[in-house]
Parts: structure tokens; sequence; C-alpha cells
């Protein structure tokens, strides 16, 4: 490159972010890039950024990958950093690959980035803001004692030892019961993957194993669906009860149809909501962050048969599409 | 395995139907039939009083690999004429989004499916398992069109629309899975069993692989697959059409997908849209393990069938045994591996 097109670069440079500087006052431009688009928890965080950046007055761009992949979510995330945002919001789908990036991007380019739902193994980031998935799993083991009265035999069905926030889900559930219910017994934890047929399986063998099994919890919507499929064939629907995670609309219909005993309804539309809030004060000079802890978690409430229809509940049940 | 063996073993040509039902490599499925029921015996044995040994167990366990059983009875007909699918897990998916998308638009008007009221619900059904099927069989046409007319090797065909249906799949749900099917088709069907014995799919299963058997074994039809598995070219000079022969193999084992996909809905009153990634190989392992020629020309479905059982034999014992989720990782591949060597040594001694 010779020192006249260099200077030239650097001029087109130097006004596209005077441009940039000027769109500022009309609106900041915010990057969303999202985990995984399309599943109800997604929607739901979509509709709580959407609304912040109504009632803000800033742009936001969603954006993100048909699947949660590394793979798929980089040139997103790329492309969102090439389209020049004043702050970014994203839900890192992997710990430590994406540490680089946002480090680049809060020092370097002097970008305020917010992570939401999955979490840095560095806290390069401003906040992070997630589910506290050990509690989580703490208000599941309560449901779970309450719901087979504080005494019996019950099954944890996992994700993938791998999966740190999964597995967060698993402690604190085995935790809770440890410590404060005696009288119940945890079976060693099952892995299915993500597989419905293979928690099936594995359900169907354990009800066969432990006559006394009284409760099974599950920690995602593919082992809840194996779950119950298999409770059901073996005619214990009812008789074993079942505390899953999240609250999508299916399990919100299967809730109340006695499939589920109990739901752990997260707050996305919080995430959604209150980490573009966030960014914009930063940018807006309103909040320093500086003073910021590294890590937010949203309130939870688990769901069950006698609560999901008051207004503090429904709020927070997964929706397919944002209300008008 | 050399070529001579491949080329050793050619199809049974004999006059009439019962010689030609029982003759055929008979060691492989009696062989792994044997080592199914030593792991029966072995896990009835080591299991809590007997668990293992109910009845309703032995019958959860042939539910649970009814799916996998139905693939890897179609797989052995393609792999019989020398051809190969990896799409089927896809082309499950896909066709369920469609039977699942199809029932629940049918079954009544937006609100009544979202209170869980389903006015029309028996036309709908109809409707969604004929979709279920027609949708696997399309799929399965395309890539028959794409390996017979297009001459592009089947593994890479089905490869490519292996992606393209996982795509099409997230496109039409939004990549997450189809919800408010009713769950009566689960409650009524899907695990029930008839005289609480017998799971209704898997009653489904095992005609549909009874008659492919009878097909492979007996009929014409049967006997120029395995002709164009053993050679495509002899095939050919004896008068096989065999491209319009492997076209009809592609679309009979995207139907049998179609019609998996059925029953994994009524199974779980959903689709499975995280599911069925590895569910091709798994069905391909069976049918190879069971006795089938990865290179064609000499296939066995009984095999296949019973060689499907092994992983969730397995996995059902493992689990009542209470062997630790990762150990049971490693024991089931070295049991696999154990079974297919004794099976092996057994076939060698019997020639």
């Amino acid at each position: 490159m010779s020192i006249r097109t260099k200077s030239f670069v650097l001029a087109l440079g130097l006004s596209a972010s005077w441009a940039s500087g000027s769109a500022l006052a009309a609106g900041e431009k915010i990057e969303f890039v999202a985990g995984i688009v399309g599943i109800p928890f997604y929607t739901s965080m979509e509709c709580g950024a959407r609304d912040a950046a109504k009632e803000l007055g800033v742009e936001l761009n969603w954006a993100g990958p048909p699947q949660w992949d590394l793979a798929l979510q980089m040139p997103i995330l790329q492309a969102s950093i090439e389209r020049g945002p004043n702050g970014l919001v994203l839900a890192p789908t992997d710990p430590n690959a994406l540490v680089g990036i946002v480090e680049d991007l809060v020092n370097n380019k002097k970008i305020p980035v917010v992570t939401v739902d999955g979490n840095l193994s560095k806290p390069v980031d401003l906040q992070n803001i997630r589910t506290d998935n050990v509690s989580a799993g703490g208000l599941a083991a309560e449901a779970m004692a309450q719901s087979i009265g504080g005494a019996g035999t019950v099954l944890v069905v996992g994700l993938d030892p791998g999966v740190a926030a999964n597995q967060e889900r698993v402690d604190g559930f085995t935790k809770v019961l440890k410590e404060k219910y005696p009288n119940i017994k945890v079976l060693p934890t099952e892995y299915p993957g993500t597989d419905q047929n293979k928690a099936a399986e594995i359900v169907s063998a354990a009800l066969q194993a432990n006559p006394d099994l009284k409760g099974i919890y599950t920690t995602h919507s593919n082992a809840a669906v194996g779950t119950s499929s298999a409770v059901i064939g073996a005619g214990q629907q009812g008789k074993v009860k079942i505390i899953a995670y999240d609250a999508d609309p299916g399990q919100v219909r299967d809730l109340k149809a006695g499939v589920y005993d109990a739901l752990v309804v997260q707050s996305p539309y919080l995430e959604g909501y209150n980490s573009v809030t966030l960014v914009t004060k930063i940018l807006r000079g309103e909040v320093d962050p500086t003073k910021l802890e590294d890590v937010a978690h949203p309130p939870m409430v688990v769901a069950t048969r006698e609560n999901v229809d008051t207004p503090e509940v429904k709020k927070n049940l997964y929706v397919d599409a944002c209300s008008k | 395995m050399s070529e001579t063996t491949q080329n050793a073993a050619p199809p049974p040509v004999r006059s009439g139907i019962a010689a030609r039902l029982f003759s055929g490599p008979h060691s492989t499925p009696v062989g792994m039939a044997l080592i199914v029921i030593a792991l029966i015996i072995l896990f009835g044995v080591l299991s809590p009083n007997g668990a293992f040994f109910r009845v309703s167990n032995l019958t959860t366990i042939v539910l649970n690999a009814s799916v996998t059983m139905l693939l890897a009875v179609g797989v052995t007909m393609v792999l019989a004429a020398g051809e190969l699918d990896l799409s089927i897990g896809a082309n499950v998916v896909l066709s369920s989004v469609v039977a699942a998308k199809t029932l629940v638009a049918l079954s009544g008007s937006f609100d009544e499916v979202r209170m869980g009221e389903y006015p029309h619900l028996v036309p709908a059904l109809v409707a969604s398992i004929i979709s279920g099927i027609l949708t696997g069989a399309a799929f399965g046409l395309v890539n028959g069109l794409l390996v017979t007319r297009l001459r592009i090797n089947s593994f890479i065909v089905t490869l490519g629309t292996l992606g393209i249906g996982t795509g099409l799949a997230y496109v039409l749900t939004n990549g997450t899975n189809v919800p408010f099917v009713p769950r009566v088709i689960q409650t009524e069907f899907g695990v029930k069993k008839l005289f609480d014995i017998v799971p209704y799919p898997t009653i489904i299963v095992l005609t549909l692989a009874f008659a492919l058997w009878f097909v492979l074994r007996a009929t014409r039809f049967g006997l120029h697959t395995l002709a164009i598995g053993s050679s495509r070219e002899a095939a050919e000079r004896a008068g096989i059409r065999s491209r319009r022969h492997i076209l009809m193999l592609f679309v009979l084992v995207g139907a049998l997908a179609g019609v998996s996909s059925v029953l994994d809905l009524a199974r779980f009153a959903t689709t499975n849209i995280g599911g069925h990634q590895t569910t091709a190989l798994a069905a391909i392992a069976a049918v190879v393990i069971g006795g089938t020629s990865l290179f064609g020309g000499r296939a066995t479905i009984a095999g296949s069938m019973v060689a499907s059982l092994i992983p969730v034999v397995l996995g059902t014992g493992l689990v009542i045994l209470g062997v630790p989720s990762f150990y049971q990782l490693i024991v089931v591949g070295v049991i696999l591996i154990i079974a297919v060597y004794i099976d092996q040594q057994r076939r060698e001694r019997l020639s």
C-alpha cells in the first residue's frame, strides 16, 4: 500500500468516525449478538432488548446463529463489529474463544460490551448478566422436596458435564438436597446430551431399577421431553414428579396438564432489557463501568400449577413472539 | 475383510420361495441374537430383584430401539445395492416437523390449540401421517435423483442433503421444537402397549421389517437389489435397470424415515429438533455389525434388527446396574468390539 492510498484510507476512516459521532446524537447504535435465535428463551430476550431500545431511543440490531455454536456465531459477531456500533451486547457461546475479541473491543476500540446468558472465562466485559444457575438448581431442589413430601429417591437428568452452566444447575440441586433434606436419596446424575431418545432410554431403565423413584429433575428441555415420554409410558405420570427447567409455551401447557410438577423459570426478558439499558447508560455517562459488579443475576421464579396464572409468574413465562 | 470374501457370498439364486427365505448368511443374525440373549441373561442376573427380566423392561427396550431398527432395515436395503444414505436422521427431523406442523395447523384454531383443545383431531392426524411419510419419500426421491441422474456418489449426495434437510427443519421451526402437539397421540399410541405388553410403534416396525425381509429374500425386487450390489455391470448386462432400481430404493428408505418421524412424534408429543444427529451412524453401524456388507451384495435384515437392540440393551442394563454415566460410554464401546469379534470367530469356525 502506497503512502498516498494509506492517507486516503486514513482520511476515509476519520470521516467515517466523525459521521458515526454525529449519529450518536440521534440515538446510539447497539448491536445485540444472541447465542441462538428462534427458541422462546431468546425470543423473550429479544423482546426485552427491543422494549429497552424503544424506551431509551437507541437503534438496536438483533442477530444470532440458528444453533448454539461458536463457529456459526463468530461470523455474525464479526459482521456486527464491522457495522461500527457504539455498544455491544453479546451472548458468548464459548467462555474462552471470545475473550480476545471482547478485550480488544473494550480496551482498544473503546466499545462497551455487556455479556448475557453465557459468560467469559475472564471478566473483560463490563458486566455479565445471567441466571444464577446454582441458585436455580437450589430452587428446583426445594420444589422437588415439596412435590415428593421431603423423602424418597430422585434422579437428575443433565446435559453434558462439559457444559458449565448446565452443570451448575445439577450441582445447585444436589447441594441443597444434601444439606437440607437427608431423607431424599439422589441417584448418580445421567447425561443424555441433547438426545430425547437417549433421555427416554435412561429414564425407562431408572424406573425399572428403582421402584421407589419419586421424582426426576431435568436441566434442559430435550431431557424433559424424553423423561416425560418415559414416565408416561411406564404409567407413572403423577406418581413420579418431574421438575423441569425453562418455561416455553408448550412446557407451560404441560405443567397445567400435570406432566410437570414445577418449572424453574429464568428471566430472559430481563436479561435483554437490562443489558441494553446498561450499555446505553454507560454510553451516556450515567453509569461508571469501573464501579459495576462482574456479574448480575436477574431474579427467577418457580412456576407451579397453583401460581402459573398469577401476574408475577405469568410475566416471566417465555414467548414465541413479542406482544405489540 | 478381503475382496474374495465379498464375492464368495453371492445372492441366493435357488428355485422356490421357501428355499430362498431360509438360505443366506445365517451365521451373523444367529450369532448376534446369541450375544443379545447372553447380555440379557447377564444383566438379568446382576440386576437388583431381577429388574432387567421384567416384561415391561424388555418391551420398553424394543420400543426405545424401534426407530433405529426401522431405519436400519431401510439402510440394509440401500446398502444391499451398494449405496449409502447418511441423511436419514435429517430426513426424520424434517419429516416430523412437517407432520407436526400439519397436525397442529389442522386440529383446531390457533387459540383452541393453545388451550389444549383439538376439535378436528382425527382428520388432522390422518393428514399429518400422510404428510410425514410423503415428506420422507420426497426427501428420498431427491437423494435418488441426485445419485442416479447426476451420477454423484451417494455418500456425498446424502452428506449434502443431511445439511439441507436439517437447515430446512430449522427454517420451518426457527430452530425450536414444534409446540402444542396433542399429547393424546403419546398417551394413546406412542407409549401405549397392546395388552400392556407390545408397544404399538413396535408392532408397526416389526410388520414393516418383516415385509422388507420378505422382499429382500424372496422377491425379484430383492434379488435385483443384491445383484446390483454385487456387480452393477453384471446386473445391467442381465437386463436390470439399475438406475431406476436405486431411485426406488432411496424413495423406500426415505419413506421409512417418514414413518419413523411419525413414530417419533407420537412418542415424544413433539419434534426432535436436537436429536438424530448420530442416527444415521447408529443405523449404519447396526447394519454392518448385523452382517450386511458395506460394499453391497450381502445383506441381512434380521441381523440389522438384532444388532439395533445391542446399544439399547447395554444402555438400559448399565443404568439398572447403576454404572455411572461416564463409564457407560466406555463399557458400551468395549462390549460392541468384543461382540463383533466373537461373532467373527464363530463365523470363521462355521465356514
